[in-house]
């Protein structure tokens, strides 16, 4: 993972990037940034044409989902953002409070990924499997597919935190780093601002 | 002679694209058989269609050997941009054998199913089975074959790079899009069914653009590697590549 914090161009004349820069991170996170999001709005057309077709089955399988706990991660992971955002504040003035920034971001991950495990657990015992029918296996595979996304970024923000705790200041390569871990931590966060919905609550 | 030569690894990659998709058209499976259809169904379709089938082992077979050229070709790179101490080199030659493997024996499979299409149906479907699961689902050697890429073009010190750091990016979600066919082989129906949308119509459109955009960039990347010094790893003193 290291390897994505050498940007070669820019460690070779130490200079810090232009403030007018508009892309954060770097052009090419984007690449893979959007094209990630472009499979998940495949996922989400796929379960708003359930919807069309089986509305009855759809609707008697929500009842059995836990939007309270859904709204609970959402705001797990909306605080976790904040965190992100004031971390990434906070490392690139070398302040102190980094660390604990993105300690705190790690926390509530790991909150959300137990609620998942909490849910995914309830659910089985009461017998919904992704096999029971086609709207439990779109809720098992892409919330499955959503959580390996956020334990991906749980080890960036490690990286972040162990990189918070030095105190020397940021290299150039590793600013653009920090931008990076931060973007894919709002797409984590955005993507599941649309899987929410679709999932626990459009009847 | 060496930029002739990377040109040449880098064509296979393309043609290869070719020679696949037209076995599957050879056989008449875009898109392909139905996992849901019953013995019978298969057996038929393997009767009225044997030459086509035939046709596209052929092809698919012919194609996994396009792919070595290419596989050397990136492993190659991937030495020159890790430098001397290169285990994603290794990583990624061994993927892009594990991949050659991957396209081989669906294609073996799918010729001795066409072999003897009159046989009780029930083999007919085992076999066919037996060829599809694997070949879309195939995907460790791929993803191992594009994070490994992947990992070296974000990691490459040089001052001239060969390859834009998108390319990197780029690979990684390659490597993200073959995810979902690893889960076909719990579904008949659907979009993760071997002829869904996202098993096969995602990871097909995913894996033939991969193979040409990575054939165009290594074509591209041909002028900049042949001008670039290279340590030679016997003396330990820069050389012409």
């Amino acid at each position: 993972m290291s390897a994505t914090v050498a940007d070669p161009s820019i460690q070779a004349n130490d200079k810090i990037p232009s403030p007018e820069r508009r892309i954060p991170g770097e052009e090419g996170l984007w690449v893979f940034l959007l094209g990630d999001m472009a499979i998940f709005a495949l996922f989400f057309g796929a379960i708003v044409v359930l919807h069309g077709q089986h509305p009855a089955m759809v609707i008697a399988s929500q009842h059995a989902l836990h939007p309270l706990l859904g709204l609970l991660n959402t705001g797990f992971l909306l605080t976790g953002s904040l965190f992100v955002v004031l971390a990434t504040r906070a490392i690139r003035n070398g302040s102190s409070g980094a660390a604990g920034l993105y300690g705190g971001a790690i926390a509530c991950g790991i909150g959300f990924a137990a609620v998942k495990a909490v849910e995914y657990a309830s659910l089985i015992r009461d017998g919904h499997t992704a096999q029971s029918n086609d709207f439990f296996m779109y809720y098992f595979v892409f919330t499955g597919i959503h959580l390996g996304h956020l334990l991906i970024g749980l080890v960036l923000l490690t990286f972040l935190l162990t990189r918070a705790r030095k105190a020397k200041p940021l290299t150039p390569g590793q600013r653009v780093f920090v931008d990076c871990g931060a973007c894919y931590w709002h797409m984590v966060d955005l993507l599941w601002l649309a899987l929410f919905p679709l999932l626990y609550l459009v009847r | 002679m060496s930029r002739m030569i990377q040109i040449a690894c880098a064509s296979c990659g393309i043609l290869f694209v070719f020679v696949l998709f037209g076995g599957i058209i050879a056989a008449g499976w875009i898109p392909p058989i139905p996992p849901s259809e019953n013995a019978t169904e298969v057996a038929r379709y393997y009767a009225t269609h044997a030459n086509g089938i035939r046709t596209m082992a052929v092809l698919v077979m012919f194609g996994a050997g396009l792919t070595i050229p290419f596989a050397a070709l990136m492993a190659t790179h991937v030495r020159r941009m890790e430098g001397p101490f290169a285990p994603l080199f290794a990583v990624n030659l061994i993927a892009g054998g594990a991949g050659v493997v991957a396209i081989f024996m669906p294609a073996m499979l799918l010729g001795a199913a066409a072999y003897r299409p009159e046989r009780m149906p029930e083999l007919t479907q085992a076999l066919n089975d037996l060829a599809w699961v694997p070949f879309i689902m195939n995907g460790p050697p791929a993803i191992a074959q594009a994070v490994s890429f992947g990992v070296a073009v974000l990691g490459d010190k040089s001052d001239r790079p060969a390859f834009p750091r998108w390319l990197g990016f780029y690979n990684f979600w390659v490597a993200f899009c073959f995810l979902p066919a690893c889960i076909l082989v719990y579904f008949k129906t659907g979009p993760f069914a071997w002829n869904g949308l996202l098993s096969f119509w995602l990871a097909a459109t995913v894996f033939g653009t991969y193979f040409v955009i990575m054939g165009v960039m290594f074509i591209k990347a041909a002028r900049v590697v042949e001008s670039d010094p290279v340590p030679d790893p016997r003396h330990g003193e820069l050389v012409a590549a």
